[in-house]
């Protein structure tokens, strides 16, 4: 039985594991950056049809925004846009090929044969009436208050140390 | 009908790609890229069995997850640029400073 979400699964699939291939095998950085950008954004529509709307929307304003914005910038700080590498890979492909078709297939070999025990399913609701959102955010500051908390310490800590990471040497009146 | 293996062949082969990338790009940024795909790759797992198991919780992970990609990718860049100044060049396999 073909339905509307199996052709978008598969139309997802194909274009997620297609700009995933040019993400690892393009000469120019740039390019490889900006496919990221449609991996990421295949990645929210997959989330769309899981019912995940509001992590959809997280993914496509953190990662699709802010994340290839910063990575964009890293790029034009220190290759430039225009440089294309002569040798983007090094000299280990067939071996990297060989071992990550071994582990793929290992992999989806004991995925494929477990049986997972999945509970019976519910009749499967339409994305625009479903209360995800709401319940992601009540269980969010409720059950997962401290963590939440934690998070923000976390990523105040990376703005910081990443900003004493990157500046130049001798700026800032404290003489370091 | 989706069911879902296809979420988790989907991941796998995605986590697969972003496995590849990291053993053979040169260019630093190229690594932080492919490890990007291969945090994606858990993300669609861990939403897949949320939604399949009717579970919240692996919303709250997934979520948790973008947060400390987000703080990796942050810092990450930062020690690129920094390597950058010190090097003018940020293939991985010339930054050999530390190597025996």
């Amino acid at each position: 039985m073909i339905t509307v979400e199996t052709v978008i699964f598969y139309t997802l699939s194909a274009i997620i594991i297609a700009a995933a291939i040019v993400v690892v095998r393009a000469r120019n950085i740039f390019y490889a950056g900006l496919s990221l950008a449609v991996v990421l954004t295949g990645v929210a529509g997959v989330f769309l049809l899981l019912r995940a709307e509001f992590l959809a929307g997280m993914q496509v304003l953190i990662y699709a925004g802010a994340v290839i914005v910063l990575i964009l910038f890293a790029i034009m700080l220190t290759q430039g846009i225009h440089r294309f590498e002569n040798e983007p890979h090094n000299r280990m492909q067939f071996l990297a090929l060989l071992s990550v078709i071994a582990l793929s297939s290992i992999t989806a070999f004991i995925l494929l044969v477990h049986k997972w025990p999945l509970p019976v399913r519910k009749p499967i609701i339409p994305v625009w009436e479903s209360l995800n959102t709401l319940e992601t955010g009540r269980i969010l500051v409720k059950e997962f208050a401290l963590p939440f908390e934690l998070l923000s310490v976390l990523l105040l800590a990376a703005v910081m140390g990443a900003m004493l990471i990157a500046r130049k040497k001798g700026e800032g009146n404290d003489g370091n | 009908m989706t069911g879902i293996n296809h979420y988790l062949v989907l991941s796998l082969i995605l986590f697969s790609i972003g496995v590849f990338g990291v053993l053979t790009r040169r260019s630093a940024i190229g690594i932080l890229l492919s490890l990007e795909l291969m945090l994606n790759a858990v993300n669609i797992n861990l939403v897949a069995f949320s939604h399949f198991l009717e579970s919240i919780t692996g919303h709250i992970f997934a979520i948790f997850l973008i947060a400390v990609a987000a703080a990796e990718s942050c810092v990450g860049l930062a020690i690129i640029i920094c390597v950058y100044r010190t090097f003018k060049d940020i293939r991985a396999d010339n930054i050999n400073l530390l190597k025996w």
